[in-house]
């Protein structure tokens, strides 16, 4: 009976949209502007009741009703509380409204703090959030609808997928589709200024801030997926290339791209139809991905037309593409930049270019070893496999171009070649980074890698770290002493500056840790009971597999004590677990986590009987701590920048906050 | 164009075949609890050239049960047999591309990596270092030389404005 609720809400979500694209459209052609109004009351609305249709769903998890299809495959009676709660999302059709859930949320949050310098443009933005609404709200009462019913309704779910029994499942989906869908708002707004004609006072400061809120959440989670995919799987990395990975990594791309085409187009006005092609791509690819994935075309060509989401999805995205495309040609042209005949030379704007270049080429590079199967096989009928090692070879060669771009270009200016105390800066810089890149290479012993290559990268690379980040520091103490060491006016005026030096920096120390992929080492080893391996410094001496229970599972538990150059430290246990709803043993990986590296061990087998012998996997993973520190410092400094009043802001708001 | 040859379905079938034998050896040890002693015996040597070799071929073989990694990471039944094939070759004194061909030819170079940079697969390869090397000449050559031709929808050519402007004041004058 609720069910039947639900769908009719999702059923009343769709009607809603649809009559608030029509009315947005009409008041955009008819400039009415309580029609617009109409159309801002039917979004709200629509998010009210996408709401409580969520909190319906979520009541029915909670009381096991598994007369509800989804609920049914997605939890079972020995669920613990907190995964029936992210038992919503562990699935398609709980994912899409999830999706479309946030989506609504942050459109109406989008429509209702709008700028006044917006106004005139409010009704596009309305017309395209609500046309995206109503296709996702068609999909949720058509192929991927979470209240289908089943009969008879049974007693028991079929169990969520146990990989998916793990906190960061509560934080990082929603985290990342926080991400994709405030990507929507960009390209509303880069959609609202291709059908008004002209990019409007506002629009740079309304799109600068979601497209900044956008890019921390996904920078959290992306890196709260790969934190996942580390304690979760077992196989002692964090990315894998894998094509879920890929699809969220594009839009980040696109989306830092965005970023950069947004300062020059602040401070010089050129770039304006970049950032409308970017803004509208990252979104784009947020869908893009969501359809690789979801429709069951990156596993094979022929799985696509057994599922009726696929096509489904393909059309709406060319639908998509074709109408901005034809928008795009009829009114781009007159969106122009302030002066025909700009010089740009060699200058600050020119490396925000080659830096945009870089992110985009990285992009494409992603974008083709992703697709690149599916296109093969359906050319030449035969399946390749396009994994780490390819993208691994072209990866770090653009990593290297962006740490020597982020260094460069931050040091120049606009407009012109010169670079302020040029030589003086990267000198002093150069002098600073060598007892930083010597503590890197000594602290993470580097030097005990053994192939060359991997050694000279990480060496380059850790050396070009540092003085990237000496050459950033040294440009802001250059900032702060022309505003002779005014620390105040500096913070107030300059918050956006700062916020992106933040972000360089954490993106520099994410970039050492990930070099220390290029030194990671393992070994495999079946103990005896008593037996000890020497394993860099570490003694790990085995002493038995226990049987334990937590919440619905059952963990065989491997016990190993510790010890490193004689000090004793706290045992670990590496296990593997069963779940009651699945045949499939999981790893419950043992971490021991230090600044430089972590000793990251696995159970792999284990005699059954008497638990006397087991076989472990230890790995030693350097750095991966640099990782999570990078992700908390990205984000930091995007959400500083968020809070600059000034950049992007030519309006009587800025007057405003300057009195 | 959609259709597979023959030798894919073949494949193919096989492929499943050994993924269901593989996938119930693993429910069976699941399950009940029979001690595999082959599978505790088996260590992967992870030191000297012969360790190093081993790494290198398994981490460029994929695992075929999985998404995303290599046999070397993953612990699937399968990816196990795999390896202890790798293992077995790489004793008997192999080098890495005879190994990786002996699999080529067993399963297609679906079971590599990165695709083979031969017949149609060179592509994979060209394409991006295309786009890196050819990518900045042709933003150069079609959008920062190209002189901006400011004619369009109603927004008259400033030159062109010029031009009116200069014949009316002629005409003025006149």
């Amino acid at each position: 009976m609720l069910a039947d609720l639900g769908f009719y809400l999702l059923l009343l979500c769709f009607l809603s949209t649809c009559y608030g694209v029509l009315s947005a459209v009409l008041a955009a052609y008819w400039r009415h502007r309580r029609l617009y109004r109409s159309s801002r009351l039917a979004l709200t609305s629509t998010c009210v009741m996408a709401l409580s249709a969520a909190g319906l769903l979520w009541y029915l998890f909670f009381h096991r009703d598994y007369s509800v299809a989804y609920i049914f495959k997605t939890s079972s009676n020995d669920l613990p509380q907190i995964y029936t709660l992210t038992a919503f999302w562990s699935s398609l059709e709980g994912s899409h409204f999830l999706w479309t859930l946030l989506l609504s949320i942050y459109a109406t949050i989008a429509l209702w703090t709008y700028s006044r310098d917006n106004e005139h443009i409010m009704p596009y933005v309305s017309a395209s959030l609500q046309a995206v609404l109503a296709w996702m709200f068609y999909l949720a009462i058509s192929h991927s609808d979470p209240f289908l019913r089943m009969f008879p309704p049974r007693a028991d779910g079929q169990g969520m997928n146990t990989l998916l029994q793990n906190p960061y499942m509560a934080i990082h989906p929603p985290t990342l589709f926080t991400g994709y869908t405030a990507l929507a708002i960009p390209a509303a707004y880069s959609v609202a200024a291709l059908g008004y004609g002209d990019i409007t006072e506002g629009w740079l400061k309304t799109t600068r801030r979601w497209t900044l809120f956008a890019w921390c959440a996904l920078t959290a989670g992306i890196i709260l997926g790969g934190h996942w995919a580390y304690v979760e799987l077992g196989w002692s990395g964090y990315w894998a290339w894998d094509p879920v990975e890929n699809s969220s990594f594009i839009p980040w791309i696109f989306c830092t791209a965005l970023l950069h085409s947004l300062v020059v187009q602040d401070k010089l006005g050129h770039l304006k139809r970049l950032s409308l092609i970017l803004a509208f791509l990252a979104f784009f690819f947020s869908f893009f991905g969501t359809f690789i994935t979801r429709s069951g075309v990156i596993s094979s060509v022929h799985s696509f037309a057994e599922s009726p989401i696929g096509p489904n999805y393909l059309a709406f995205l060319a639908g998509m593409l074709l109408i901005v495309a034809v928008l795009y040609g009829f009114r781009a042209p007159s969106i122009l930049p302030p002066e025909a005949d700009k010089a740009w030379g060699v200058s600050k704007e020119s490396a925000l270019v080659i830096t945009q270049f870089l992110l985009l080429t990285l992009g494409a590079i992603v974008c083709v070893g992703t697709l690149y199967p599916i296109v093969s096989e359906a050319i030449t009928g035969e399946r390749t496999t396009v994994q780490a090692p390819y993208f691994n070879a072209f990866a770090p060669w653009i990593g290297l171009g962006l740490v020597m771009a982020i260094a460069l270009g931050n040091m120049m200016r606009y407009q012109t070649a010169k670079i302020p105390n040029g030589v003086k800066l990267m000198t002093i810089a150069a002098v600073c980074a060598a007892p930083i890149a010597a503590v890197l290479i000594i602290g993470g012993d580097v030097l005990l890698t053994k192939k060359p290559f991997n050694l000279g990268a990480q060496l380059v690379g850790l050396c070009l770290c540092a003085w990237s980040a000496c050459c950033l520091t040294g440009d802001l103490f250059l900032r702060i002493k022309d505003l002779r060491y005014k620390f105040g006016l500096f913070f107030t005026r300059n918050l956006a500056y700062f916020g992106g030096y933040v972000a360089h920096i954490g993106l520099l120390i994410a970039i050492a840790g990930f070099l220390g992929n290029y030194r990671g080492m393992q070994k495999v080893a079946t103990l005896n009971q008593g037996e000890s391996i020497d394993f860099y410094g570490y003694n790990l001496k085995f002493d038995e597999i226990k049987i334990a229970q937590k919440d619905n599972a059952t963990l065989y538990q491997g016990l190993i004590n510790v010890s490193r150059n004689g000090l004793e430290l706290p045992p670990i246990h590496p296990a593997r677990s069963k779940y009651p709803t699945s045949s499939n043993l999981n790893h419950e990986i043992a971490l021991m986590s230090t600044f430089w590296h972590d000793l990251y061990v696995t159970l792999s087998d284990f005699d059954r009987d008497t638990g006397k012998k087991a076989t472990f996997e230890f790995h030693i993973n350097p750095t991966v701590r640099f990782v999570w520190i990078a992700a908390f410092v990205m984000v930091t400094g995007g959400l500083l920048a968020i809070f600059d009043r000034y950049r992007g802001n030519k309006s009587r708001d800025a007057i405003r906050a300057t009195e | 164009m959609f259709l597979p040859n023959a030798r894919t379905v073949i494949r193919g079938l096989l492929f499943a075949a050994l993924i269901s034998v593989a996938g119930s050896f693993s429910c069976l040890a699941g399950e009940s609890g029979p001690v595999d002693e082959d599978a505790l015996k088996k260590v992967w040597p992870s030191d000297g050239p012969q360790g190093e070799l081993f790494h290198e071929v398994s981490s460029s073989l994929r695992c075929p049960t999985c998404t995303g990694i290599s046999v070397l990471e993953s612990d699937a039944r399968f990816s196990q047999q795999i390896k202890g094939i790798v293992l077995e070759q790489v004793q008997a004194g192999k080098s890495r591309e005879q190994i990786l061909q002996f699999f080529t030819e067993r399963y297609g170079p679906w079971i590599l990596r990165s695709p083979p940079a031969k017949g149609f697969n060179v592509l994979a390869w060209l394409l991006p270092l295309s786009i890196l090397l050819a990518g900045p000449p042709a933003v150069w050559f079609f959008v920062w030389r190209k002189r901006r031709v400011v004619s369009t929808l109603g927004v008259r050519a400033a030159e062109d404005i010029i031009k009116e402007m200069q014949a009316r004041l002629e005409e003025m004058r006149a």
